[in-house]
């Protein structure tokens, strides 16, 4: 049996926190959940999730930071990057670097079925490197 | 007549007389000479009285001397030379002798006649040459008062100016230094002419490097500080007759005021951007904190109904949903406001791409396709084979336009359908256009339907289609990308909304639309 796929949740509310994580979970994702932007920074540097839900307003180091941070590293390429924010005008400066960006409030049904959605070629995908 | 004036005009020195009048003067005194001469040579002829002979000799040279001296060398000439003609008549009407040359017979009277033109010309000339002078003179006078008064009043101009007048010789001395400014700098007249500028600020390296530049023949501009004062310089070199630099004339003016005036707009325009600025943070972090609860309570209400924290009854279902719906119209209604805020503050960024029609109006038919069927009305969707197939504009904004119009369509209409269609009225502009079969805008109604907060009588709550601020966002997205928004509508009859937006848009990309 192949190992769920890794989602990395950045958010800094807990009650979307949580909706999220569980929305990943359903959809069949190892979920990790990280409230702050540098601690997200450093387990970026360490760990290669598969998905990241990134919400653009965070304390200490902005979504969009880290979405460059994404972007720019070697190790991370390929990662599927979800932006959540609720200013339209900051995603339509982000648009280009994000898989897919969501005005917020996101559902949790559209969550749950996007990311299941994706997931089968994740996992063709990680079948195929291991 | 006219001829005759111009004539005596040129031949008679007529600055101060009518050339007529001297005329008729000379004449005159060369009449009265004639007959007193014809008189006594009369009594000569029958006499033969020596007093009486040189009486005439002189009433013969006093026309001449006369006129001459009235009228100048040219009038002097011209009665030297009627003179002949006279004596020669005298002289044949006395019988002193006969014949058209009786002045030329005796030597004596030969020498007079030349005499007398010789004295007409030389003493006219002497009459020109001292009312020449005169006349210099009187010029020179008046022309020497003109230019007292004018110094007198550029010397009140200079020193009641906030400027300093000053020249420098060839070695930078000071030879003028004047102006309202000079006593504004401290700096005592009396004290710095002479003195060489270049030592007087010899502590100041900039200064002294604008004077040499002065000095090596440079037009120079710049500014100096001193007094709590701004001045700014301007030098012009003053060359002389071989172009070598004999000295520097320069102008100081006091533009204090004028750069405080510049320092209070650049302040002024900080403290509105930073404001802007401000306006913009503060409109980010409200639309956070506003759709960051409503996230939480549609997620959890999604949550529930999907049974994750356990089984869930059918009326309890019934109850999340009327939770979702009521958090999904907040939503919106939380969007339009922060829509409307941001246009009011200026920072609704247009985002300028290419894009296709075609998509777009595929994907709105999609996104409201639900509401239109929940309503048992078509949508449709169709866009003119004379369209590009990419348009450049904001997507995003233009898509919001389409779906506040179709919302708004669908709402007002029973039965029938509503269209979209994309087309091209002219040559320079693409149009969107949605119409309906619905009840239609009565006439009264349709100049304030584009104003926020207005909503057609019966719409009395707020809908899920908003505030009312919808068609209102809509005019001003539209004018914002350089658009027009246009209503047809009858009461009744349905409602065509078009907006006609230029093929080139103005705006361009990232840039913020004020």
């Amino acid at each position: 049996m192949a190992t769920k796929p890794l989602a990395m949740i950045i958010e800094d509310d807990d009650s979307l926190m949580d909706i999220f994580s569980r929305a990943l979970e359903e959809a069949g994702y190892e979920t990790m959940v990280i409230g702050d932007g540098r601690e997200a920074l450093e387990q970026l540097a360490v760990t290669r999730p598969q998905v990241v839900v990134l919400d653009l307003q965070l304390p200490s180091v902005s979504g969009g930071d880290i979405l460059r941070f994404i972007r720019t590293s070697e190790h991370l390429k390929g990662v599927r990057v979800l932006l959540a924010t609720a200013n339209s005008q900051w995603a339509d400066m982000l648009r280009g670097q994000a898989d897919w960006v969501f005005d917020k409030p996101i559902s949790f049904r559209q969550l749950r079925d996007l990311t299941a959605r994706l997931r089968p070629s994740l996992g063709e995908d990680d079948d195929s490197k291991t | 007549m006219n001829r005759l004036r111009a004539f005596a005009a040129y031949w008679l020195n007529s600055e101060n007389m009518p050339a007529g009048r001297q005329l008729v003067t000379i004449v005159g005194l060369l009449s009265a000479d004639f007959l007193l001469r014809l008189l006594l040579g009369l009594r000569v002829s029958t006499t033969t009285g020596g007093v009486a002979t040189t009486l005439a000799r002189f009433l013969a040279v006093l026309p001449a001397v006369v006129i001459a001296w009235l009228f100048g060398a040219r009038a002097g000439l011209i009665v030297g030379i009627l003179s002949f003609p006279l004596n020669s008549l005298i002289l044949n009407l006395t019988g002193e002798a006969t014949g058209w040359d009786a002045p030329l017979q005796t030597p004596a009277n030969a020498v007079g006649s030349v005499m007398l033109i010789l004295i007409g010309v030389l003493l006219g000339r002497m009459s020109d040459l001292e009312k020449r002078a005169r006349r210099e003179l009187q010029q020179r006078i008046e022309a020497e008062a003109a230019l007292r008064q004018s110094q007198a009043q550029l010397e009140t101009v200079v020193a009641n100016t906030p400027i300093v007048l000053f020249s420098l010789d060839n070695e930078g001395v000071f030879t003028l230094l004047e102006g309202n400014g000079v006593a504004r700098l401290g700096l005592q007249p009396e004290q710095m002419i002479g003195r060489s500028a270049l030592a007087v600020y010899a502590d100041n390296p900039e200064i002294v490097m604008q004077i040499n530049r002065a000095l090596a023949g440079e037009q120079t501009l710049w500014m100096m500080e001193a007094n709590d004062l701004t001045f700014e310089i301007l030098t012009n070199p003053v060359l002389d007759e071989d172009g070598r630099v004999s000295g520097v004339i320069g102008v100081a003016v006091d533009i204090t005021e004028q750069k405080l005036a510049e320092q209070a707009i650049v302040k002024a325009r900080d403290a509105a951007l930073e404001s802007s600025e401000f306006k913009s943070k503060l409109l980010a972090n409200v639309s956070h904190e506003l759709h960051t609860p409503l996230g939480a309570i549609i997620g959890y209400a999604e949550m529930l109904q999907e049974g994750i924290y356990g089984p869930v009854s059918e009326e309890q279902s019934d109850k999340l949903d009327a939770i979702i719906d009521s958090s999904e119209q907040l939503t919106g209604l939380v969007r339009e406001l922060l829509d409307q805020a941001r246009l009011e503050a200026g920072r609704l960024q247009l985002n300028f791409a290419p894009f296709s029609p075609a998509e777009m109006v595929e994907t709105v038919r999609r996104q409201m396709i639900v509401l239109a069927q929940a309503k048992g009305v078509a949508l449709t969707g169709e866009v003119a084979a004379d369209v590009p197939v990419t348009l450049q504009g904001d997507a995003r904004r233009i898509q919001q336009v389409l779906i506040n119009l179709v919302g708004n369509a669908i709402k007002f209409t029973e039965e029938g359908s509503v269209r979209m269609k994309v087309y091209r009225p002219d040559m320079e502009h693409w149009a969107l256009q949605v119409s309906d079969t619905g009840a239609g805008i009565p006439d009264e109604a349709k100049a304030a339907i584009f104003e926020p907060f207005r909503q057609l009588e019966g719409a009395t709550r707020p809908s899920r289609a908003g505030f009312g601020l919808g068609l209102s966002i809509v005019s001003q997205l539209a004018a914002l990308m350089g658009g027009q928004i246009s209503l047809e509508s009858e009461s009744g009859q349905g409602s065509v909304f078009t907006v006609y937006f230029p093929l080139e848009p103005a705006y361009k990309g990232n840039g913020q639309v004020a």
